[in-house]
């Protein structure tokens, strides 16, 4: 008998408690991800559009409209390529812990280094599958409705929401194949889609349990900020009879505004750290060494 | 006894495949909650058409003084009264109706998992065995979410008092707590019904069965929360993208859309509820500590003949 679900989700959490290391990687493809937007857009602002104190050319030149686009284009595919590794990294990460019990950070850079060319392609492809539906079917029918006065704009939303679900569901263990066993983009797609054929009830459990406990343990972060924003607002010198006297008092008024601003950039700045905390050391990993566990144990049905 | 997840989710679509008639107590629990909402709306007008016309008399017949119309407060007590009594009454109704078809549903979906076979003659009679049990634990679980709004005392406290900013913050964070509080209360009474008519247990034994079973499987209930979650998720999205389609059409797209509703509405009661009813059953049963497994065979004084292998079978 294969191993339960259940199972699965004990071991694995107890592998990654005894491997918090398992976080690094989605903790550097995020700071990678961010240093590349942040020189892009740095590069876009300063270099190519330099906006000085006399800048009467209001028209617009097409050649730099193409290189900014050209830039961001750029920097689209280098994110994509450096989350690729990392991912194929974590990947290989979490099958050496789910094998050995205990991992390093040697196996990021090798199987990173080896498999981040296939898993960019299945990136890419699974995105071109995507998006291609809703351009091909959804974009006609948008303009049809548009012209005899209806909106398209929901079931544009809607398509793509279907489209992305259905192949993140359908394709979930194509990294695992393509990482784990060296399978190539194709036949990492064929073993993820024969997976779930064989094993369906476990495959959409494990996906289920992913995608909720990612919405769930979300609420930590809103709760945080939440509770920051509340103790913030302490020192928010509000009193009843303010809005009689606010006008008045600009200096007070001026006070006001400030400790609010800062009450609730505190709550943002609380939130966003802990998203990201809460999604790159937790939800990530812990996600990563399920699949991997469930794949090791499973891929011999794709064979038979 | 099975102790999978797996094999709960797979048994329980299996026996649904064998007993679509498990769709009749949702689909005519959903009927009869319409029709009472119908009712009340109805009743509503009719006490503000009688309000309305005794006030229109009165102003008209020179009931009141030219101007002077703070006799009317008074007046609209008794209106305020009889629109209070019927959402109560109507409240009431409703939760009775929802208590009674929960009862056959989860009643029906035990009998089914025990013997293979339910049928729509046992709607009554289960229906009725726990209707009461179910409908005090409706009760007491809106009470107990109720009981989340005490987070917001501080907060009123301090409003009271003149502290704004501490009104604000205490309101905020009483938002949080009663967000948190009422998903884990929800989560922690989930298995209530299932322990009253499974379990064939009172209202507050129903409520303590479920607490005890969560807390000794946290995971698999949260496992079994989002697989129940996921099922209705992705069924909700197919939905979603043929509404919003058909409301991209001009002129006739919004009546299709409701034609849509409604058929989403009834494969919800045939598919969707029992099928739900049927795991969360046989989870209860496979992981409740010292569960009490109540017979679910209906007692009959008149035993049916068994049927013939070439009668048909006939589930609707």
């Amino acid at each position: 008998m294969t191993e339960s679900i259940e199972s699965i989700l004990k071991e694995g959490y107890a592998v990654w408690r005894r491997n918090l290391i398992l976080g690094v990687p989605f903790v550097l493809s995020a700071l990678a991800s961010l240093v590349i937007v942040g020189c892009a857009v740095a590069l876009v602002v300063f270099v190519l559009n330099p906006v000085g104190i006399d800048f009467p050319d209001t028209s617009v030149d097409y050649g730099l409209l193409f290189a900014d686009g050209l830039l961001l284009l750029l920097a689209g595919i280098l994110i994509l390529l450096v989350s690729a590794f990392f991912k194929a990294g974590a990947i290989g990460m979490a099958a050496e812990a789910v094998r050995k019990g205990h991992t390093g950070l040697d196996p990021m850079f090798e199987y990173g280094s080896r498999r981040f060319l296939q898993i960019f392609a299945l990136d890419v492809l699974l995105s071109v599958a995507t998006i291609l539906p809703v351009l091909v079917l959804g974009v006609p029918a948008a303009l049809v409705a548009l012209a005899f006065g209806g909106t398209g704009g929901q079931f544009l939303l809607q398509l793509l929401v279907f489209m992305s679900t259905l192949l993140g569901v359908l394709f979930a263990a194509a990294p695992y194949a393509i990482v784990v066993s060296g399978r190539g983009v194709l036949d990492g797609l064929r073993d993820s889609f024969l997976l779930l054929k064989k094993k369906k009830i476990p495959y959409l459990l494990l996906w289920v349990f992913g995608y909720y406990l990612d919405e769930y343990l979300a609420y930590i972060p809103v709760f945080a900020a939440g509770t920051v924003f509340a103790v913030m607002f302490l020192a928010v010198p509000l009193n009843a009879d303010m809005f009689t006297t606010l006008q008045d008092a600009p200096m007070q008024a001026l006070n006001l505004l400030t400790s609010l601003s800062l009450a609730f950039a505190l709550g943002m700045a609380v939130f966003v750290l802990g998203i990201f905390l809460v999604s790159a050391l937790v939800i990530a990993p812990l996600t990563t060494v399920w699949w991997s566990r469930f794949y090791l144990k499973n891929r011999e049905v794709v064979k038979e | 006894m099975k102790n999978r997840i797996e094999d709960i989710l797979k048994e329980g679509y299996l026996v649904w495949r064998k007993n679509l008639v498990l769709g009749l107590p949702p689909l005519l629990g959903g009927i009869s909650v319409l029709v009472a909402i119908i009712a009340a709306a109805v009743c509503m007008v009719a006490v503000a058409v009688v309000f309305f016309g005794a006030l229109i008399v009165n102003i008209g017949g020179g009931g009141y003084p030219q101007g002077d119309y703070s006799a009317i407060y008074p007046a609209a007590i008794p209106f305020i009264l009889a629109l209070a009594a019927v959402t109560a009454l109507f409240i009431v109704v409703i939760l009775l109706a929802n208590a009674f078809f929960a009862s056959a549903s989860i009643g029906m979906s035990a009998k089914a998992l025990e013997t293979g076979k339910t049928e729509a003659g046992d709607i009554t009679y289960y229906g009725r065995r726990n209707m009461w049990q179910i409908f005090s634990a409706s009760i007491l679980m809106i009470l107990i979410n109720i009981a989340g709004l005490l987070f917001f005392i501080p907060a009123i406290a301090a409003l009271v008092a003149g502290f704004l900013n501490v009104a604000i913050s205490f309101l905020v964070l009483g938002l949080v707590a009663l967000i948190a509080y009422v998903t884990i209360a929800g989560l922690l009474l989930i298995l209530t019904p299932y322990s009253i008519v499974a379990g064939d247990l009172g209202a507050v034994e129903g409520l303590r069965a479920s607490y005890s079973t969560v807390m000794k499987n946290k995971l698999p209930v949260v496992l079994m929360w989002f697989a129940v979650m996921g099922l209705e998720a992705g069924f909700g999205i197919v939905a979603n993208v043929f509404t919003s389609g058909m409301g991209a059409i001009p002129f006739i797209g919004t009546f299709l859309n409701i034609g849509l509703y409604v058929l989403y509405a009834i494969f919800n009661a045939l598919f969707l509820v029992p099928i739900t009813m049927l795991w969360w059953t046989d989870f209860y049963w496979s992981r409740a500590a010292k569960v009490k497994k109540v017979s679910h065979h209906r007692p009959s004084r008149h035993p049916t003949p068994e049927p013939s292998a070439k009668q048909p079978e006939i589930y609707m």
